[in-house]
């Protein structure tokens, strides 16, 4: 099953083969990644004894590779900024933008517009969708130490960001890594999709008990 | 009204919980979590499979047919899942509070890592939403301003906390833990019991057999009960064995009970009294790897701290835990550690040849009432004062900062006058 | 564990130690808790150990008197035991420790009673619109409101055969309004699925309020941050014949609190997931690393393995 991390306005509804569908889009990342992540050590041009991720730093545009976005549909995207030493991939969800909308209503101090009278099943599984995948973004992120390529932060207009440097090339195994990606990629998908379901017969079942008590 | 906050001490055998302003703990239950878990099917629990665990006491009698395990080991937590849903029973059956509306006040081992703290912060904010969080870890000392011995509130001095376990020694300066002189003892209140037993099966035949029925085993708990109840601490073994050899009428206890099957049993408790907690002066009777004794123990951490504060620290030794509670544990510490100390003192002068003359060192050791739960009772206390608002993580700042900020919790500046 | 306890266990123990104390032995008590929003306060003064004075707060404790009145508590609920309220406290109740029942099973009664404090000053305004239909009288009043939470409220609408009890619920927090309507939604789904709830109360969940506040007067609507929607249920005069009421009342007063705590269990499940599922895509990324050439490895009989040259 798909969620709406990767698949724009799914219902949810989409079968266990919804990954098939995926194929091609991850079949195309993973050779794109394949090709951008050949890098080698660079140390700073300005600063001596001074190595970092040209692609964060950005001092130089001659060292910047023109950035690549790989686009399922609207909502849906990779963009891969490549630099002469590391490579920053970011994975964008539909989340992004309307989670910056909502977590601005969330705060005390807007009044947030009056939701929609008795939302549609499918608008309210979409908002189930978004918080779960934010919830997980953020999980990840806060363990970005023991993912060493996982960034802190996502790049902005994303949901989250990896940064993959010459020296994490080095240490393992390019092949292994860009597996990595992609087997994230596949199965953040199926486990947001398989957490809503289970939030949603878990509230059934609850709500079972509740009333199941009063007869 | 304003919620009061919530104090939660966990240790590695017993959780303390309850609200502050409370004189003790309104419970204390084992740190025990019984769950019913197929472990590869937990991907496939669709209902609510995962609610149906016991905490505590209901744990230990469900060992039978729910999987029981321990969630903190030495004081740290090694079972966030187990620790997530253990905190939602403290919160939702026994202690009823809406974590929305409560502070949380949490206590840490010594040398507990930041990471764990930020682990702790993410539970209780993102799962239970409180309104304020704040860890804190010199709460033993806290506690010790109860007692009239106590003159001035401060936050430096040793604490002594002697739990079921293990026991640790440990310095605070000014409330910051000097962890690079911490120490441990492999000796505690568990250890007291085993050799109680040990001594008392060598004489006697009438004790009842190790029952294994309901997790912990009836004489065992029969045996907590005992040892606080006779036991005391001596100032001499020698003189003491000769005490009851003279007049054992006027020492010996009698005590008697039923087994759980119903059997009568009675015994004499004699020596015991006085050599259960002897083992912390001279744990060779009890354990022939480890000998050496606790004031020696306590010594060797002061003089391993920071010369500055070596003073404060022998000043204010804080007896914290159930295993400090026996009588007279206080009084025979603080003579052998003034033992210790003074004779480093008459070296010194000696190898100086007289030139140098040392200030005596004033040695204390403090008892007070709430030595047992030492640590929930100094949260509670700090809890219910109004400095206590300011220092808490507020639900709104973890939003903005996110989890670091728990790493750091500032020590009340206010309540040191 | 589904269900919270209807009583508070503090209180339940400390009110049995007490109540069960033969005189000669009674210890004095001091205990402050806190039930899901309520105060509680007992004391057993050192110097008068006979007199056991058990004080609570209740957020919109003036509401409910004003819906029920003051008498309701005073003469029906706890008959002769009401005092003047300490200060902060909105009610309390004192108790003789001398002239107690004496049987075994009132005394546990009465423990049992006074546990249940919290639930049963909120539910006073259901317990006189129940009772009102049990007996078969006219509603007493067209509505009580019950504002239980900050920016929540408990109604009870008493009609000729029913009492439709609606709660307007918030959550503060985006993720547990979320999982909240996920949980209201299939409440409403599964009384209508379900063969076996055919007795149990009907369950509508709207975000409007639904029809029953719209025609009463003076009902403020709720609006604001974090709001969820409005549940109804409809009790109906079997759900609480034949001695149910208590269970009942403890239910119905208790389904935020339910509804709570389940919110916070779903939060700890999706939790475990996310754990498991990260320390498996961890191992993944372990798996990249190029094992260690130089590694000693040993053969199943101790023996150092070497390859050959």
């Amino acid at each position: 099953m798909s969620s709406g991390f990767l698949r724009g306005g799914s219902s949810g509804t989409i079968p266990r083969e919804g990954n098939f569908a995926l194929k091609p889009y991850l079949d195309c990342i993973r050779e794109t990644l394949g090709a951008a992540l050949c890098v080698s050590n660079f140390a700073s041009q300005i600063v001596e004894r001074h190595n970092k991720p040209e692609v964060e730093v950005g001092t130089s545009s001659e060292l910047l590779l023109n950035p690549i976005v790989i686009r399922r549909s609207d909502h849906e995207s990779v963009l891969i900024e490549s630099a002469v030493n590391s490579v920053r991939f970011s994975i964008k969800a539909r989340i992004a933008a309307e989670g910056v909308a909502r977590l601005a209503a969330a705060s005390p101090h807007p009044a947030p517009p009056a939701p929609p009278l008795r939302g549609s099943q499918v608008k309210q599984l979409d908002e189930m969708d978004e918080i779960l995948a934010r919830k997980f973004t953020r999980f990840l992120m806060l363990r970005a130490d023991n993912f060493i390529v996982l960034r802190r932060k996502p790049v902005p207009g994303y949901d989250i960001s990896f940064l993959l440097t010459n020296f994490n090339v080095e240490a393992l195994w390019k092949h292994k890594l860009i597996d990595f990606v992609i087997q994230f990629m596949e199965e953040i998908d199926s486990e947001i999709s398989a957490m809503k379901l289970a939030v949603n017969e878990r509230a059934r079942m609850v709500g079972y008990q509740y009333l199941r008590e009063m007869c | 009204m304003e919620a009061p906050a919530v104090v939660i001490d966990n240790g590695t055998g017993y959780c303390k919980m309850g609200y502050a302003g409370n004189c003790e703990p309104n419970f204390i239950i084992p740190s025990v979590i019984a769950t019913k878990e197929p472990k590869q099917a937990r991907k496939d629990w669709h209902g609510v499979e995962d609610m149906d665990f016991w905490i505590g006491d209901e744990a230990l009698s469900r060992a039978g047919e729910y999987t029981v395990n321990y969630p903190i080991r030495h004081g740290i937590v090694e079972n966030w899942d187990a620790m997530e849903r253990y905190w939602q029973r403290c919160m939702f059956k026994y202690l009823r509070c809406d974590p929305e509306e409560h502070n949380f006040l949490l206590t840490e081992p010594p040398m507990n890592t930041p990471e764990n703290r930020e682990l702790t912060a993410e539970i209780m904010f993102e799962t239970y939403n409180v309104k304020g969080l704040y860890i804190a870890a010199v709460l033993a000392l806290a506690a010790s301003w109860t007692s009239k011995q106590v003159v001035a509130r401060t936050l430096t001095g040793t604490v002594v906390d002697a739990g079921d376990g293990v026991t640790h020694v440990i310095p605070v300066s000014d409330g910051y833990v000097i962890g690079s002189c911490i120490k441990h003892i492999p000796l505690a209140g568990r250890d007291i019991t085993n050799f109680i037993q040990l001594l008392m099966r060598e004489r006697e035949s009438g004790m009842p057999a190790r029952e294994r029925e309901s997790g912990m085993p009836a004489d065992e708990a029969m045996e907590i009960a005992r040892r606080e109840q006779y036991c005391y601490v001596c100032p001499d073994m020698a003189k003491e064995f000769k005490k009851y050899d003279e007049d054992p009428r006027r020492w010996v206890r009698e005590t008697a009970g039923n087994t759980k099957k119903g059997i009568a049993w009675k015994v004499d408790v004699a020596y015991e009294r006085f050599l259960g907690p002897e083992i912390f002066f001279n744990p060779e009777i009890c354990n022939p790897d480890y000998t050496t004794p606790l004031p020696n123990v306590i010594d060797a951490t002061i003089q391993a701290s920071p010369i500055d504060c070596r003073r404060g620290l022998y000043k204010n030794v804080v007896l914290s835990g159930g295993s400090t509670m026996f009588k007279d544990f206080g009084r025979r510490l603080q003579r052998d550690i003034k033992r210790c100390v003074d004779e480093r003192s008459r070296k010194a002068e000696q190898l100086s040849n007289g030139r140098i003359k040392p200030t005596p060192t004033d040695v204390n050791v403090i008892s007070h009432h709430m030595q047992r739960f030492a640590v929930w009772f100094g949260g509670s206390m700090l809890a219910s004062t109004p400095e206590f608002h300011n220092v808490v993580h507020t639900r709104q700042q973890y939003e903005e900062y996110g989890p670091s900020i728990c790493r750091h919790n500032p020590v009340f500046s206010a309540i040191t006058m | 564990m589904l269900h919270l306890e209807p009583g508070h266990r503090i209180m339940a123990e400390a009110l049995a130690a007490r109540i069960h104390a033969p005189p000669d032995r009674r210890e004095a008590v001091d205990v402050r808790c806190s039930d899901f929003g309520v105060q509680y306060y007992l004391c057993v003064p050192p110097e008068q150990q006979n007199v056991l004075k058990l004080s609570v707060w209740v957020r919109c404790f003036a509401e409910v008197v004003e819906g029920v009145g003051e008498a309701f508590f005073a003469e029906q609920l706890y008959p002769g035991m009401v005092q003047p309220p300490e200060p902060g406290y909105s009610l309390t109740l004192a108790l003789d420790l001398d002239a107690l029942p004496p049987e075994e099973e009132a005394r546990n009664e009465l423990v049992r009673k006074l546990s249940c404090v919290g639930r049963d000053v909120l539910g006073a305004p259901l317990r006189v619109a129940l009772l009102a239909l049990l007996g078969g009288a006219a509603p007493p009043r067209p509505y009580y409101a019950v504002h239980h939470r900050e920016g929540e409220a408990m109604y009870v609408v008493p009609k000729d055969d029913v009492v439709i009890v609606v709660f307007g619920i918030a959550f503060a927090s985006p993720v547990e309004a979320a999982i909240a309507k996920a949980f209201l939604h299939e409440i409403e789904i599964s009384r209508r699925q379900s063969r076996d709830l055919a007795t149990a109360p009907t369950v509508s969940y709207t975000h409007e309020p639904p029809l029953e506040l719209k025609q009463l007067d003076g009902v403020r609507p709720l609006q604001g941050a974090g709001f969820v929607g409005h549940v109804s249920l409809a009790l109906s005069k079997r759900n609480v014949e034949g001695g149910r009421l208590e269970k009942v009342l403890a239910l119905v007063v208790g389904y935020r609190n339910y509804l709570m705590f389940h919110v916070m269990g779903a939060k700890s499940q999706l939790h475990t997931r996310i754990r498991s599922r990260s320390s498996n895509w961890l191992q993944v990324l372990n798996r990249a690393m190029p094992e260690k050439l130089d590694k000693e490895k040993k053969t199943i009989t101790g023996r150092t393995f070497r390859k050959g040259p």
